[in-house]
């Protein structure tokens, strides 16, 4: 829905609307407050960082008449900002260390690993272009497993495959990226 | 600082990268969208009602802040960008026409004639709207008076007294504000409170000085600062200043009436009105210069919100003293002001370091760098950590001796001997980092320990009471400290310290995760979780986290022909610039691929030698125009 048809839903049923923004830019702010906050923050920490963006997505967009016109902009910057705040304040009360993966799946990236001293633009670009060359729903799975987090049995439901069938393309699909990453000079 | 695995250097994406991470990001189903959208709708109402029972214009935009019922202490970042934001309401708007610009010049007879701003609304609206088009040079005082929840027996006030000064030219801003609340709104008795803050822009950065805490901090603008306005809040009506009237944004003339002429603090004034249902305004605006002088409204809800502001003494141009940015950080510096950091790590998780993070250097011209100098101080002691080249440290202590400390300009095609120690000690204090987080460790001791932890940490560790390849819950290992470097606790400091400062963040996460275990603990037992770091002292033995898989870090390369560039060269410490190629091949001569780590040294004055204080990784491309200016 463009902004403009949002402005109407609002007028005839804010909860509507809300609804309707959540669904076409949940992902999107998804995304950017677990990218902010996966390191420092629990799942519960993000979604409370997540239902905090969208309630100021809601209040900004009744109030703020420039909203409309980018809103995608608009609540991207809006998700980092908060995202930030949240990072700075779960920082500073940080005694969280989990180490959560499968264990089988825990040492298929324990040997690839990167000094954080690396500002990592670079490296975050070539990472992503080797993962998605492994075409889908490999990559998918890859990135929802090890970034993401998820367990094999929540991407099973996403992919429409077992919970073991998840595993194996997982073991395979990272072999594979081994190999493509040894070739790009990314190794131990 | 930690090493992180494969998936982790995602962490904090470039925004370029979202629109990937969004694709392959988790659905989110029905069912948890709508217990999402509960709790966001919850909250979206209450913040709502008290919105809309305290913004004082219907036109306002929603700005985050939400104010009337109770004082919200706004974090001290915040502070400078809402002041900010009014400049980008006017400063940040297109021009008007050429006729409307006089910027501190005397009208000639030439001029096309001036609209008549105290008959034409839209001349007056162009003229506010543009207010810094029509001086050079602003000096001003004010006091504003606002106040909130009235009733018979209550009120919130917030008198603030100010004094500004601004160059619209050149554009930097001082603004230095006393304000004084008191509140006997809450039931829980009255509350007052007085502070004094004096805040400096300039560039894309601002300065904010707190004179009750007699500290300073500086915070960064993803642009020059008077485009900044992303935080705009009802309270601080002082923005108003320099016109922020919504109406006159708006340009809309049913929104507001002229009501005739006026004059505050000697200057000829246009007197506006508006009202709405919230209440009435009256509006004084200096006609000449767009700029508003006087400010009063009057609530009309059941409980009153009332504002007054009103100019007490203003000068433009010649007449006016706008403080510049060298003469403000001479006078952080004479007065003593601490740098302060409100936010003690970074994105990273990094320390931030006070007099790193807040670098006054952008209030004047950089001093240009060299490097031909080095300490003159006394030889430094004959032992220093076993890894440095002996004889590059025995090289650079002779020339110590006989150079001295000079302003003069480098030679840029020699790489000094002090740019080889800095490279050297640089790379053991990556060795060095790499060690005290488990890489690349010699070995460890035989047993281990098994220490119960909190559930709530999360913990899963691999087994290696049972070594069956199996993991546990909620416990974690330890195995004995057996490295070549290091197998006690006081080992391991002087190992730390071989590279590092004590007042590095290596070293006070050190002696953070250094924890010793309480005397009643046993082998097998359970640790709160204060206890539980990446070291734990056990009767007197040293143990570190047990790894739980290989471990390993990405190997930087370096190239002779960008050798380290040193700059900010004192008796007593140095800045030194570090090309460094990640995950590249060979040749490594492209310096817009190179990342770049900014390293501050310091003469340690425990062993009269050179260790590491801060270590600040740069996007690619400071290297190169550290580089180019140096070579052009």
């Amino acid at each position: 829905m463009t902004g403009n048809e949002l402005k109407e839903l609002l007028e005839a049923s804010p909860e509507e609307c809300h609804r309707q923004l959540m669904k076409e830019y949940g992902r999107y702010v998804y995304a950017i407050v677990f990218n902010k906050l996966r390191s420092c923050g629990t799942r519960e920490d993000i979604e409370e960082c997540f239902c905090d963006v969208f309630t100021d997505i809601f209040l900004r967009f009744e109030y703020d008449e420039k909203y409309v016109s980018d809103i995608r902009g608009y609540i991207g910057t809006l998700a980092k900002r908060k995202a930030i705040d949240r990072f700075r304040t779960l920082s500073a009360a940080d005694l969280h260390n989990a180490h959560a993966d499968e264990e089988e799946m825990a040492e298929l990236v324990s040997d690839i690993s990167v000094d954080e001293l690396v500002d990592g633009s670079e490296l975050r670009r070539i990472l992503l272009q080797k993962i998605k060359e492994l075409g889908e729903p490999d990559s998918t799975i890859l990135m929802q497993k090890f970034y993401y987090e998820r367990s094999s049995a929540e991407i099973a439901k996403t992919v429409s495959m077992t919970a073991s069938s998840v595993r194996s393309r997982i073991t395979r699909a990272m072999g594979k990226l081994r190999i493509k990453l040894a070739e790009a000079g990314i190794t131990r | 600082m930690k090493n992180t695995d494969l998936f982790d250097i995602f962490e904090n994406a470039e925004d370029e990268l979202m629109e990937d991470l969004t694709e392959m990001s988790p659905e989110i189903s029905d069912e948890r969208l709508e217990e999402l959208l509960a709790v966001s709708e919850r909250n979206y109402k209450m913040k709502k009602k008290e919105y809309e029972r305290t913004r004082k214009d219907k036109n306002k935009e929603y700005d985050g802040a939400v104010s009337g019922v109770e004082r919200v202490k706004r974090p001290v970042w915040l502070r400078p960008l809402a002041v900010a934001a009014s400049f980008v309401l006017v400063a940040g708007v297109a021009a008007g026409t050429a006729a409307l610009f006089r910027k501190g010049r005397s009208r000639n007879a030439d001029d096309p004639p001036l609209a008549d701003v105290y008959t034409d609304k839209a001349a007056l609206a162009e003229l506010c709207l543009n207010s810094p088009n029509y001086y050079n040079k602003l000096e001003a005082s004010y006091v504003l008076v606002n106040i909130n929840n009235k009733t018979e027996s209550t009120e919130t006030r917030t008198t603030t007294e100010a004094h500004f000064e601004y160059n619209s030219g050149e554009q930097y801003l001082l603004f230095d504000s006393e304000e004084n609340y008191f509140s006997n709104y809450m039931s829980d008795g009255d509350v007052t409170s007085d502070s004094h803050w004096t805040h400096y822009y300039y560039k894309n950065k601002s300065v904010a000085v707190s004179h009750d805490a007699a500290h300073y901090e500086v915070m960064t603008y993803d642009n020059d600062w008077y485009r900044n306005r992303d935080y705009i809040s009802d309270n601080e009506f002082y923005l108003d200043i320099f016109n922020a009237s919504s109406f006159c944004k708006s340009l809309d003339p049913d929104k507001f009436s002229i009501k005739g002429k006026d004059t505050v603090c000697g200057r000829d004034c246009v007197v506006i009105e508006s009202e709405d249902e919230y209440g009435r305004s009256t509006e004084y605006y200096d006609a000449e210069t767009g700029v508003e002088l006087k400010y009063v409204s009057e609530g009309k809800t059941s409980e009153e919100h009332t504002v007054d502001f009103e100019i007490t003494d203003i000068k433009y141009n010649g007449d006016a003293h706008v403080t510049t940015p060298s003469e403000f950080r001479k006078w952080i510096e004479d007065s003593g002001f601490e740098p302060y950091v409100s936010i003690a790590v970074d994105e990273n998780g990094n320390r931030v370091d006070p007099a790193v993070a807040n670098n006054l250097d952008f209030l004047n011209a950089p001093e240009k760098p060299f490097t031909t100098a080095v300490q003159t101080a006394v030889a430094p002691a004959a032992t220093t950590a076993a890894d440095v080249s002996t004889a590059a440290v025995v090289t650079t202590t002779a020339e110590a001796a006989e150079e001295t400390v000079t302003m003069a300009a480098p030679d840029e095609n020699v790489q000094g001997e002090l740019e080889k120690y800095a490279f050297e000690l640089y790379k053991r204090s990556e060795t060095v980092n790499d060690k005290i987080n488990g890489i690349g460790v010699s070995g460890y001791g035989d047993g281990f320990l098994k220490v119960s932890v909190d559930p709530e940490l999360g913990y899963r560790s691999y087994d290696y009471e049972h070594n069956n390849s199996q993991w546990v819950d909620n416990v974690k290992f330890y195995l004995p400290a057996a490295d070549e470097n290091f197998t006690t606790a006081d080992e391991l400091r002087s190992y730390v310290r071989s590279a590092f400062t004590q007042n590095s963040f290596v070293y006070r996460w050190l002696e953070d995760n250094l924890i010793t275990a309480p005397d009643d603990f046993e082998n097998g037992g359970y640790l709160d979780s204060e206890y539980i770091g990446y070291y734990l002292i056990y009767r007197g033995k040293l143990y570190m986290t047990a790894p739980g898989g290989g471990k390993g870090s990405l190997e930087p390369e370096y190239s002779e022909a960008y050798p380290v560039i040193i700059t900010n060269k004192t008796d007593t410490s140095f800045t030194a610039y570090v090309a460094e190629w990640y995950g590249g091949s060979e040749p490594y001569n492209d310096l817009n691929e190179a990342t770049c780590a900014e390293v501050k040294y310091v003469l340690d004055p425990e062993f009269n030698d050179w260790r590491i204080n801060d270590i600040v990784t740069r996007p690619p491309g400071v290297y190169k125009e550290l580089y180019d200016s140096r070579n052009n």
